[in-house]
Order: structure tokens, then sequence, then C-alpha cells
């Protein structure tokens, strides 16, 4: 299963990431206000290990909000462009989830591929160590089980920590990239056979469920089957076509792309967009092919079970439930999926 | 079942039964550990949807515009009605196609106080038992009482009844709640510039400009809003701050008389900016300068000030 088990006591883990913190930038999940969400620690002790899931996943680690494309000057002879990448540097993304570790591997698949090498993408992707944090149980929004996955599912980390009794955290390494980080570690304790086996233990257990996870391929012919159904009749009714879905998901990606000059300067940007806006696919002529909320709120759902599916063979959803927690008006994905599911309709 | 929800189905039911309306729109149950959420209702046999009580926070006459040419029964707490008297007074409303149901209202539950005592990822389910509010989590129900919940504007609610109703349901036993409506703002007021605008900066930096806010309020109802023109495009669309700001500064300033403190905004949030100090500020601008609350008139010939234009307005800001 995982190469090297490594075991460490709750109270080192915030040693452990001031060790990092030498040679890392250092993301984990930290407290702020109300809710936790990713940032930048300048100490091992500002991680919060027990929220389930952070308000905003961490896509934007990656894949930022704005991204800067290129900068241009223009005069009356000539444009100049300039592309130099932004400097990046090595960093940590320190206890993510398992959903959202999943999302990172399936970003990968538009933003890294033989097609198209996003440049900027790429290289955090590159410069950035994964270490999970295996659920020790699931919110009440959580359906990843739903989804083919489980809450120590080792998709998208460079290394798994889980949970033991009595404090203590077993961690496994999935990458050579995590057995660096791992090796470079002056953690005290040598797991011994018991341990790996503890930790093995504990990924069975969670990968042992009851639910029966969706067929995507099923799901997605269907979903192509029904496009024009009445199915999509009432689900928008009550969709306030605000961003929060899509901005909060860790798998949408669609964005936007602006000039943001003044007078012969400026920058080319990308901004995230979401398939739940008016401005979504609006044309130049001011013609829409996806007029109305239901449009954009079947765009949501055709776009993470179906398309998605026909391109990278699978679903761009984890289950996470940032969606289902946070829609203003209750748009549940999961009723989506269930009556999905069960329409005979044509 | 309360005797109001009682009521409510069967004038929905009779309502949609004898086609005097097309649509009811009101409240139902929502998915699991999500109290409510907008129902729309099209036949008689949906009635036994409708739910009322205090999780039915959000404020329905935001997707009036969606049916205009329709016959449309609406559910309304009283602070609700005053955004249709605004909407009325824009034009916005054909009256004669809506049928409102006026519910009584003790104030709703903001979400997010709940949050702050039981931590959102083991929340399992919600329900109203009298005077509180049923946490039901994996370590047990919590019992927390409905008046440490209330969403901020709800806390200082004066409005007691509907300005405006078709139908009411229901007897009011809310008081006019005590206490200054704008201590808030006049604490905001009070801070030196820099101390508004450090204040003003911090809230920003949460916001994540997905438009819940916007989306929320029954008065941001244009076609194509101004931070959306795109040929050409008016403004930017960055996490720059600036950007940010720009956005919520017009749209606030878009608000003068026309807010109504009902909250939605502050609600739909998902990242919990306090948008009501600043509306709070705007609505309390609105009545000094030009002595007008939203809705407080629901005469359809009354005038919001930034529809209107007299040679006497106030101009001390002008430079």
């Amino acid at each position: 299963m995982s190469n090297e088990i490594r075991i460490i006591s709750r109270e080192d883990l915030p040693k452990w990431l001031d060790q990092m913190l030498g040679t890392f930038t250092v993301v984990a999940p930290t407290r702020q206000d109300d809710y936790t969400n990713f940032g930048v620690i300048t100490s091992g002790n500002q991680a919060d290990f027990d929220a389930v899931n952070t308000r905003m996943s961490p896509k934007q680690i990656f894949f930022p909000k704005t991204e800067r494309l290129f900068g241009f000057a223009t005069d009356r002879q000539q444009v100049k462009l300039d592309d130099t990448p932004q400097q990046i540097t090595p960093q940590v993304l320190f206890g993510v989830r398992p959903c959202d570790a999943r999302s990172i591997a399936m970003l990968d698949k538009v933003f890294d591929t033989d097609v198209y090498r996003d440049q900027q993408y790429v290289s955090r992707r590159k410069a950035t160590t994964i270490v999970s944090l295996a659920c020790k149980q699931l919110a009440p929004s959580c359906f990843c089980t739903r989804l083919g996955s489980n809450p120590a599912d080792m998709a998208g980390s460079d290394l798994l920590i889980i949970e033991l009794p009595e404090d203590r955290f077993a961690i496994g390494t999935l990458t050579p990239k995590g057995a660096d980080l791992l090796t470079a570690a002056d953690l005290p304790a040598q797991a011994t056979a018991q341990d790996a086996q503890a930790f093995d233990k504990a990924v069975r257990i969670a990968q042992d469920t009851t639910v029966k996870p969706i067929d995507s391929d099923k799901l997605a012919a269907k979903l192509a089957r029904i496009f024009d159904s009445a199915f999509w009749d009432r689900w928008h009714d009550r969709c306030l076509g605000c961003g929060t879905c899509t901005y909060l998901c860790p798998t949408c990606h669609c964005f936007d792309i602006a000039d943001e000059a003044k007078n012969n300067t400026g920058q080319r940007v990308r901004n995230w967009d979401s398939c739940m806006f008016d401005l979504f696919t609006l044309h130049a002529s001011g013609h829409n092919p996806r007029p109305s909320q239901r449009q954009h709120l079947r765009q949501r759902v055709m776009h993470k079970f179906s398309y998605t599916v026909d391109r990278y063979g699978q679903a761009f959803c984890v289950g996470c439930g940032r969606c289902v927690n946070r829609c203003p008006v209750n748009i549940d994905i999961r009723e989506i999926l269930d009556e999905l599911e069960d329409y005979q309709g044509g | 079942m309360s005797s109001i929800e009682q009521e409510l189905r069967k004038i929905a039911a009779d309502l949609l039964s004898t086609k005097k309306v097309d649509l009811v729109i009101g409240y139902e149950s929502g998915s699991a550990g999500i109290g409510v959420r907008p129902a729309f209702i099209r036949s008689a046999s949906d009635a036994d949807r409708l739910v009322y009580n205090p999780l039915c926070g959000h404020n329905l006459s935001v997707f009036l515009n969606r049916h205009k040419g329709q016959k449309v029964a609406i559910v309304l707490k009283p602070c609700d009605t005053r955004s249709i008297v605004g909407l009325i007074q824009e034009r916005q409303i054909d009256r004669d196609l809506l049928t409102i149901l006026a519910v009584p209202c003790e104030g709703v539950v903001d979400i997010s106080r709940i949050e702050k005592i039981v931590p959102p990822d083991t929340i399992r389910s919600l329900a109203i038992e009298n005077d509180e509010l049923v946490v039901q989590t994996d370590q047990g129900p919590k019992r927390l009482p409905l008046k440490d919940l209330l969403s901020p504007g709800c806390a200082i609610c004066k409005i007691t009844e509907p300005v405006i109703s078709d139908q009411v349901l229901g007897q009011s036993q809310r008081k006019p709640a005590e206490g200054d409506e704008f201590a808030e703002v006049q604490a905001f007021s009070a801070k030196s510039p820099q101390q508004r605008w450090d204040d003003f900066c911090s809230e920003m930096s949460k916001c994540i400009t997905c438009f819940a806010c916007r989306n929320a309020c029954p008065a941001c109802y244009c076609t194509t809003c101004f931070i959306d023109a795109s040929g050409p495009k008016w403004l930017g669309k960055t996490d720059h701050l600036s950007d940010v700001q720009v956005f919520h500064i017009t749209r606030m300033i878009h608000m003068a008389g026309r807010c109504t403190g009902c909250g939605a905004c502050l609600r739909a949030c998902p990242v919990g900016v306090n948008l009501h100090k600043y509306t709070g500020k705007i609505r309390s601008d609105a009545r000094e300068f030009f002595d007008f609350e939203a809705g407080d008139d629901p005469d359809a010939k009354a005038k919001p000030p930034l529809s209107t234009y007299s040679g006497s307005d106030p101009n001390d800001f002008f430079m």
C-alpha cells in the first residue's frame, strides 16, 4: 500500500510544521473568524487539524481567483509583452482533506495535459508537496463515498496522515516527493510493524462503506440523453444565480480573461468565472446560448457529471459538501444526483 | 405543524385550485442539516410542502421579477413587505397580479450564529420547538434559545406589522425591539476616517465576489448590473481589493432609500461579510438627509430619494 510509515504524536505535529518552515512556505487550514481557510502559516501552532472542511477549497493555491497572464505596454511603434513567470517557491500544502487532494489530481487533468500545459499551474504543482489528513468522521454534508472515494483516499496526496488512537498519527508515504519531505523530517518515533498494520487497517476501515457510488459512465450517458427533458424544469426555481457553489467548489475551473489596463500599460488576467452568472458564455453579439438559470444550473451538472466523464474519464465532484452547506437557497447536488439516478423520462 | 402552517397550506391550496394564482412562493423544509429553503408551489396537492418558522430568513420578494405577468401569491414577513412597497414604487411589480400572504415574524435565525456555538461540520438537522432551536449533532441534541440566534437586523427590528398585504395570517406577538436600531452604525461613524477605512478594508478582504449579496437582494433587479457591463467592460473583476470595494461601494450607494435592512444579503454571504454595518449607514443617512425610510410609506406614488430630485436636496457632501 504505502512504502514507509512514520508515527507522530499530536503534540509533535506543529513541531514538524515548524521544521518545514525553514525550507518551505507552509499552507495549512487556519481559523479565520467563524471558519477555517487555507493560509500561509508562520508557526506550526497556527494550523487547525480538526475542522472537517475549510470554507474555501485549496484550488486557489494552484488556480488563483485572479491570475496575471502577462503584462503589456504599447507606444506608437510597438507592443511590449512581459510574460516573466511569477517567482514560485517550494511549498507544503498541509492538512488537506483527501477529497480536496483528489480534486487537485482532477485539476491536473485540465491544466497539465499533452494538449495544454498551464505554465503557472504546473510550476506551482511541481513546487508543492501535498500532505493530506484523513477524516476521522464524515460531516453531515460530506458525500465522498457517493463519488467512489473515501475518507482516506490517496489520490492527489504525497503523504497521507491518519489519526490512530491515543493522539498518535501515522504518516504514509505515497510518492517520492512525499518520501523526500519525510526523510528531511526529524520525527521522534519510528513506526513499528504494528503501527504499519494500524495504518493499513485505518485505510481499510475508511474504504469500507455501504454507500453505493454513482455509476459515472451510466450517469453521463443519461445526462446526455435528458439534456432537453423536463428534468431541468424545477431545480433552478430558487437558484439566485450567485457564484457560491462554483467558487467554493474544489473542481470548478471555469475562467474569464480580461485586460486590466490604464493608458498604455496593463495586464491580461484570468479571473474565476461561474456558470451560474448571467454573463457566462454571453457572446459579443448579445446572444447567450444559455439564456436563463435553467440552462446555467444544467450546465453545472452536465459539466461535473457528463462532460468531464467524457473528456477525463471521471466525474468532477469529490463530495466535499461545500456547495451543499453554503448554497443560500439549499440547492443540494446530492438530491439532484438521487433524482437523476431514478429519473425515467426521456 | 403550527396553526400558521395549517392556514398557509389551506390558503395556498385554495388559491391554486381556484386558479386565482399560478404559483405560490413560500418556504419548505430543506435537505438534511439545512433548515428551510424557498418553495415554488404550482399545484394544490403540493401545498402541504409549505412550512413557516423562524428559520425562514429568505426575503422571497427577490424571486418576483422572474414571474412578471403571472399571478403569484407570496409569503412575506413584515419586513419583506417593505421590499414589495419599494418594488411597487419603482414599478417593478404589477400589484393586481400579486397576492401577499403576510405572516407574523418574531425574528429569523442567522445560521452563522448557530455555527458559532455548534461546529457546522456536526449539524445533522435543525428544528424549532417553542422558543428554542434544536440542533441535532453527532453528540446528541443541543437546545439553543432562539433569541440568541437572531439575525443582526432582527434583534433591533421595530417592524411588527406588514405595510402591505392581502391576507394576514396569525397574530403577531412581537413588540418593537428596544434599543437603537443604528447603534452599530453610530459606533462605526464615531471612528476616525482612517479607522473606518481600515474597518472597510478588513471586511472587504473576506469577500470572494460571488455576488450572493446582490442576487439575494430584492432591490438588486437591474437587468445588467454595472459590474456585469461587458461591452465595454466598466469595472474590473479581479480579486484586487479595489475591485471588490468598488463593487460594494457602488452597490451600496444604489441602496440609499431602497435598502430595507431585511438582512437577506448578510444571510446569503458564504464567507460572513458584515454588509449590514454599511447598508445600515446608508439607511440612516437616507433617513437623516431625506427623511425617508424604504418601505415605510405604502403609497404607490411615494418617491424614494433616488427616484426624484428637488432643489432643496441636501448637498453638503458635494465639494
